[in-house]
């Protein structure tokens, strides 16, 4: 039996790469591969959706899946070291067996997005599902679909920013703009200083047949939304990923439960339309 | 419809029978009144007590149940397999609490193969209650005392005779399988059975239910919380004793290695349960813990499932130590949603 027949059994993978993403190093990138071709073939996923990582005798992790369906053969997690799962995971060397449980949760309405411009903004190590989405987007294969798209993303220090590398590829491509920031520079950072509410209000992009997607920490968000609706995006076209605490991710435990939605069935994705009916309990 | 009768000097037998090739849950006495438990032997069987402390919700939801094993980095499937149950003497609130717990259970196209594995091979007696307790409230949330839902068979205790009505073809299964020690029921019979019905459910009070969901989603940041949360002490028990609360958790047990995956029964009184590991917790009140208790069952469900997740059993009333009435807090629900 596998996860068709049983949501609660986690598929096998490998971890293939581990990469160090912050200078704090707590902020770990897994490449993982599925042990058996059969899994990898019948896990799909939508950037947006996440799964649940599984180590045995420690317990399971909600982990945002960071990678775009388009890179083939893989997933990437990218956590941040914060309690018992997370930490046994940085313990962990390559070549190490681990549990993933999923695909769960509702993705970024792609199909939305679609003919249209999209914003993208991220703050911090929430980046991880909206690099899916880009990584998305910008895919040769997928790249006409969409209109313009622009990705404004910051964190604290230049060390703390997530896929360095691949941000300078992305700076350097004309088919994306990019506009990466920083709290407070160092003596070598030569890009952008300013928080991210800034930098979104200073290039302003135009919320006209557009859709914004923005992840970040909760004081980001907080400034971030009336820039937002100062731009006009509606409610209905502004996308956020909330974070409950889970444990089935499968709508039965109850613990994700916010007003009538289930953060791991009906979201992590919502819409900002859809969060101001919800009681404010997350 | 299959309606036979059942004398009761035969009940033991009755179920010897029908427990030969399936597990028998029943409620027994026990130092704290009764409660359902496997039974082995009948005549330890206890069908006059009314509710029992604990519903039988774990015979198809364990408070504890193994998901899977594991040896280091591999897990082993257990074989979902289950025994054919027969759960005898359930109230009728109990056996409609069952069929809320499918739906959470078969929800939007996913299934729990561990509760299903159970549930599907369960068949329910219910027994109606000819006079209600003191804190039921059954026929308030839509049930009734003689109520079908949820049962493969309804049984009426008429004093010298328990009438059993299949409801089922599972339920007309089960009773012609026993039709050695019954007897078809006669027209007195029936008339027996609809006066019991009548008469049990006169007993009941009704109590207001706020059923106008706009006006207690406004109710979420009424005052009435903060004073009821300073009375709740989050110990969980009115979750573990109701029937329809169905949170769990999962948590692994090891050693050196070897272990396995369970679930357990939470409950969203506990301040951890939803704790983040930042640190950062949605519900740091006891006010929003009790809140979520409620809202959860009167607002959430109905606007999910079209009905409230509550059954009208009274156990949570009857057992939280610190007196709270979830009744009163109804009531007082719905004259706020009056005013408002
Ligand atoms: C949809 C979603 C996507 C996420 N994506 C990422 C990501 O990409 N990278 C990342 O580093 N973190 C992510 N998180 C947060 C991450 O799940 C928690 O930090 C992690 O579960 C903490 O587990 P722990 O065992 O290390 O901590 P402990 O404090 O020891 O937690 C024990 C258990 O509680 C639960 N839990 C605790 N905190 C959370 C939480 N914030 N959210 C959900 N469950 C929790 C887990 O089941 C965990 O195993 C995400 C959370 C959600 C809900
Ligand atoms: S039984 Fe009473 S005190 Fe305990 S959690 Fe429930 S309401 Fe609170
Ligand atoms: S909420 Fe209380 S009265 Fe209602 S079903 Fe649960 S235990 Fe019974
Ligand atoms: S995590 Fe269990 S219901 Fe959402």
């Amino acid at each position: 039996m596998n996860q068709t027949t049983n949501p609660y059994m986690p598929y096998p993978v490998r971890i293939d790469r581990i990469t160090s993403e912050n200078e704090a190093r707590d902020l770990k990138t897994f490449k993982v591969v599925f042990l058996d071709p059969e899994h990898t073939k019948a896990f799909h996923h939508i950037p947006g959706q996440f799964a649940e990582l599984s180590l045995l005798g420690k317990g399971e992790s909600p982990i945002g899946i960071a990678s775009s369906p388009t890179e083939e053969g893989h997933l990437l997690f990218t956590v941040k070291k914060t309690g018992v799962v997370t930490g046994e995971l940085h313990n962990l060397t390559e070549g190490k067996v681990i549990g993933v449980r999923g695909p769960l949760g509702k993705s970024y309405p792609i199909d939305r997005m679609k003919g249209k411009n999209v914003v993208i903004v991220g703050g911090g190590f929430a980046f991880t599902t909206l690099r899916a989405l880009t990584k998305y987007m910008i895919d040769d294969g997928n790249r006409d679909d969409f209109g313009e798209i622009t990705v404004i993303y910051g964190a604290r220090s230049p060390g703390e920013l997530l896929y360095k590398e691949e941000l300078k590829e992305w700076e350097a491509r004309d088919d994306l703009k990019t506009y990466i920031t920083v709290d407070k520079g160092d003596g070598n950072w030569k890009g952008r200083e300013g928080f991210v509410p800034t930098v979104l209000e200073e290039v302003a992009p135009s919320s006209k047949d557009a859709l914004i997607a923005v992840c970040g920490p909760p004081i980001m968000i907080k400034f971030t939304l009336p820039v937002i609706k100062k731009l006009g995006f509606a409610p209905s076209d502004t996308i956020l990923s909330l974070e409950m605490r889970m444990k089935c991710g499968i709508g039965k435990c109850g613990r994700c439960n916010i007003g009538s939605k289930y953060v791991c069935k009906d979201g992590p994705v919502f819409t900002l339309e859809e969060l101001d009916v919800l009681p404010n309990e997350y | 419809m299959l309606e036979m009768t059942l004398d009761k000097s035969k009940v033991q037998e009755f179920l010897r029978l029908l427990g030969e090739n399936r597990r028998l849950f029943a409620p027994v006495k026990d130092r704290m009144g009764t409660k359902f438990s496997e039974v082995a032997d009948p005549s330890l069987v206890c069908l006059d007590g009314l509710n029992t402390n604990l519903s039988p919700k774990e015979v198809v939801f364990p408070q504890w149940e193994t998901l899977y094993t594991f040896k280091e980095d591999h897990a082993n499937e257990v074989k979902l397999a289950a025994q054919e149950t027969l759960l005898f003497g359930a109230r009728p609130c109990d056996a409609r609490a069952l069929g809320l717990l499918d739906q959470v259970f078969t929800w939007e196209g996913i299934d729990d193969p561990y509760y299903l594995r159970r549930r599907e091979k369960t068949c329910v007696v219910a027994l109606a209650c000819n006079t209600p307790g003191e804190a039921c409230f059954c026929t308030s949330v839509g049930g009734s005392p003689v109520g079908e839902i949820g049962a493969d068979v309804l049984a009426f205790d008429l004093g010298e005779q328990l009438y059993l009505r299949a409801l089922t073809e599972r339920g007309e299964a089960l009773l012609k399988e026993a039709s050695t020690l019954t007897e078809k029921a006669t027209e007195e019979d029936k008339q027996a059975v609809q006066q019991a019905a009548a008469e049990a459910e006169k007993q009941l009070q009704a109590i207001p239910i706020p059923k106008d969901l706009a006006a207690l989603k406004e109710s979420f940041d009424a005052e009435i919380w903060e004073e009821l949360g300073l009375k709740c002490l989050g110990c969980g028990t009115c979750a573990y004793v109701c029937p329809t609360c169905h949170c769990f958790d999962i948590t692994d047990e090891t050693k050196k290695g070897v272990g396995r995956r369970v679930r357990n029964w939470d409950s969203c009184a506990f301040s951890l349960f939803t704790l983040h590991g930042s640190g950062h917790n949605p519900r740091t009140t006891q006010a929003a813990r009790y809140r979520q208790r409620v809202l959860h069952k009167f607002l959430y469900c109905p606007e999910n499932f079209g009905e409230a997740f509550c059954v009208g059993c009274g156990r949570c009333i009857t057992n939280c130590p610190a007196g709270l009435d979830l009744r009163a807090v109804l009531e007082r629900l719905s004259s706020l949603a009056k005013v408002t």
